[in-house]
């Protein structure tokens, strides 16, 4: 009876979550009827009345409402069209320019934001509009804006890294060390996947007007105080002066500051940002109410270890077991969203990774290069179709552009975002170079 | 009703905002002290995690207001509005309920700790405090799924 209990209740949440439940209730709701079942009335109705604070109190969770608010000070406070003006200002004048500016952009904005749906939504808000308005192909401005968003969360600060970091009880200074060279890797390719696709379809993307180097450098003051906000809060971290939430708690006042400075951010917008992060927080840790029940369901269940047994006694070379791993998550990312993929099989995937043999590394930094592997499968989940939660967001401001056609050009991008997974698990060096730097 | 609801609901998740962005600013207060005069804000952790959890619970009725809570609508795009709609009622009559009943034991946590006496370890606050303050963003969460569910067409404005 137990063997096949939990495995009911995965398929009921998928059930659940395709009639569109809330993903936290599709989670809460086969969560409560497996705890219900595997350990009676009482021990659910105890187990209830500290779920809440208990998840809502941790203080390594705190970074991530305020990196959202940063992230939404920095949208409100203007400093995205900043960026969007310096990165055009420089690379406009190429062909399919508009949009490597958009990818370097969205790069730039990732550096203060950890948000990859943040992120695309901030840009395109910027960037889809001149597009449009140098006649780029629809579906291939909102997919470099849905591929560009990604660099949110690929370039620290990540949301999601900062929940690997806790799931695995892993420093999250390591984790946002470790992201940097593939996040900076993934902006690069993204260009050249743009560049190749112009050689090919070169109407799709035409050129701007040449700007002057004068004035280039002039866009620059505008996009200082990012920069200043960036290296403010990474070198903090990095170098062990704040915990990651003192660092999120310094860069949010700082773009708050810079954003009033500038004169963009006004009361009205500061509410406005205040209310943006009040709705994505509230998902986010609803998100973590659900699957904290669901999981404690499954734990009661003999699921875990069956599935631990099944990755660890594989008869497959440790690497082919990564890759099959890695395959399975951007297929589970189609069907489900990331961060509750992520909570769910996380507290059974990585124990038995651990165990593997690869290239050698210690503890620490296999499970530093896992987190990135994961960041990464992550990435291709939000713009992978059937459900690419970016493509959806940057959607909603081109409602003329169908979805179908947006998935099209979304695949250039992933062309990108596999050679990269390719290269990030053949050489964890990658992953690994600047972690020996932090403290 | 709806209109009170709206404007307690986005209240309280301004008055949740405004204490994230104050607790930003005693946590740079307490660096500062730390780093001119070695003297943190003593208990400045412990602040932070009991005012983060209670703005965490001040956003909730505003995030159930505006349906931002993630649900996957792949499956079902091709389904008719109203058919949409149906299945958005089921869904918002569901969080509602787990909403209320998450506030009971919230609330029936708080007669536990004031019972058992327990306190926070560095500054001694009653524990029954921050478990009391998850309930006022529960129970109104509640009640705005439900109303949801049995107003659809209200919702069906807001996204």
């Amino acid at each position: 009876m137990i063997g096949v209990a939990p495995y009911l209740l995965f398929a009921g949440m998928l059930a659940l979550m395709a009639l569109r439940w809330p993903i936290w209730t599709a989670m809460f709701v086969p969560g409560a009827i497996g705890y219900l079942w595997l350990s009676g009335l009482d021990p659910l109705l105890a187990s209830l009345k500290g779920l809440t604070f208990a998840r809502f109190s941790i203080y390594d969770l705190a970074v991530i409402p305020l990196f959202l608010l940063m992230g939404q000070l920095a949208t409100q406070g203007g400093l995205s069209a900043a960026l969007f003006r310096a990165a055009t200002a420089f690379v406009g004048h190429w062909r399919g320019g508009l949009a490597q500016a958009s990818v370097l952009a969205c790069a730039a904005f990732g550096s203060i934001c950890g948000s990859s749906v943040a992120t695309a939504a901030t840009i395109a808000q910027v960037a889809l509009p001149e597009m449009r308005r140098y006649r780029y192909d629809g579906g291939f401005a909102t997919a470099t804006l849905a591929a560009g968003g990604t660099l949110g969360i690929l370039i620290p600060p990540s949301v999601v890294l900062v929940l690997y970091a806790i799931l695995t009880e892993q420093s999250i200074a390591k984790l946002f060390a470790a992201a940097l060279v593939p996040g900076f890797i993934a902006a690069v390719l993204y260009c050249v996947a743009i560049a190749v696709f112009m050689r090919f379809r070169p109407a799709f993307g035409p050129a701007e007007p040449r700007v002057p180097m004068r004035q280039r450098l002039g866009t620059l003051a505008a996009v200082a105080p990012v920069l200043g906000i960036f290296l403010l809060v990474l070198v903090g971290i990095y170098g062990g002066v704040f915990t990651a939430t003192e660092a999120a708690s310094v860069g949010a006042l700082a773009t708050a500051v810079a954003g009033f400075a500038a004169g963009q951010l006004t009361v009205r917008r500061f509410a406005r940002a205040l209310l943006t992060t009040a709705q994505t927080t509230g998902a986010i840790f609803m998100i973590f109410i659900g699957a904290d029940l669901l999981n404690s369901a499954l734990a009661l269940s003999q699921m875990p270890a069956q599935i631990a047994g099944l990755i660890t006694q594989a008869d497959l070379p440790p690497v082919a077991i990564v890759a099959c791993i890695m395959l399975f998550y951007i297929v589970l990312g189609g069907v489900m969203d990331e961060l509750s993929m992520l909570l769910l099989t996380l507290p059974v995937v990585f124990p038995a990774v651990m165990q593997l043999p690869l290239y050698g590394l210690g503890y620490e930094h296999k499970a530093v290069w896992f987190g990135i592997l994961l960041l990464t499968v992550v990435n291709i989940g939000l713009i992978a179709p059937p459900i690419g939660l970016n493509v959806y967001v940057v959607g909603m401001q081109a409602r003329d552009v169908p979805v179908a056609r947006t998935y099209r050009f979304v695949s250039i991008f992933l062309a990108a975002d596999v050679l990269r997974l390719v290269l990030l698990v053949a050489a964890p060096i990658l992953s690994l170079w600047l972690v020996r730097f932090v403290r | 009703m709806e209109r009170g609801l709206r404007a307690l609901a986005t209240g309280l998740a301004l008055a949740g905002g405004a204490l994230l962005v104050g607790l930003a600013g005693l946590t740079v207060a307490s660096i500062s002290g730390r780093w001119l005069a070695s003297r943190p804000i003593t208990g400045d952790v412990e602040l932070v995690q009991l005012g983060v959890a209670t703005a965490i619970a001040l956003f909730l009725p505003y995030c159930q207001l505006h349906r931002s809570h993630l649900i996957v609508d792949f499956f079902t795009a091709r389904f008719s509005g109203p058919m949409q709609r149906r299945l958005d009622a089921i869904g918002s009559a569901v969080a509602g309920a787990v909403f209320l009943l998450l506030a009971w034991r919230a609330g029936a946590a708080v007669l536990d700790m004031r019972a058992a006496g327990e306190t926070t370890m560095v500054l001694g606050v009653p524990l029954w405090l921050p478990y009391a303050a998850m309930v006022p963003g529960l129970a109104l969460a509640g009640v705005t799924g439900v109303l949801a569910a049995v107003r659809p067409a209200q919702a069906a404005g807001e996204r």
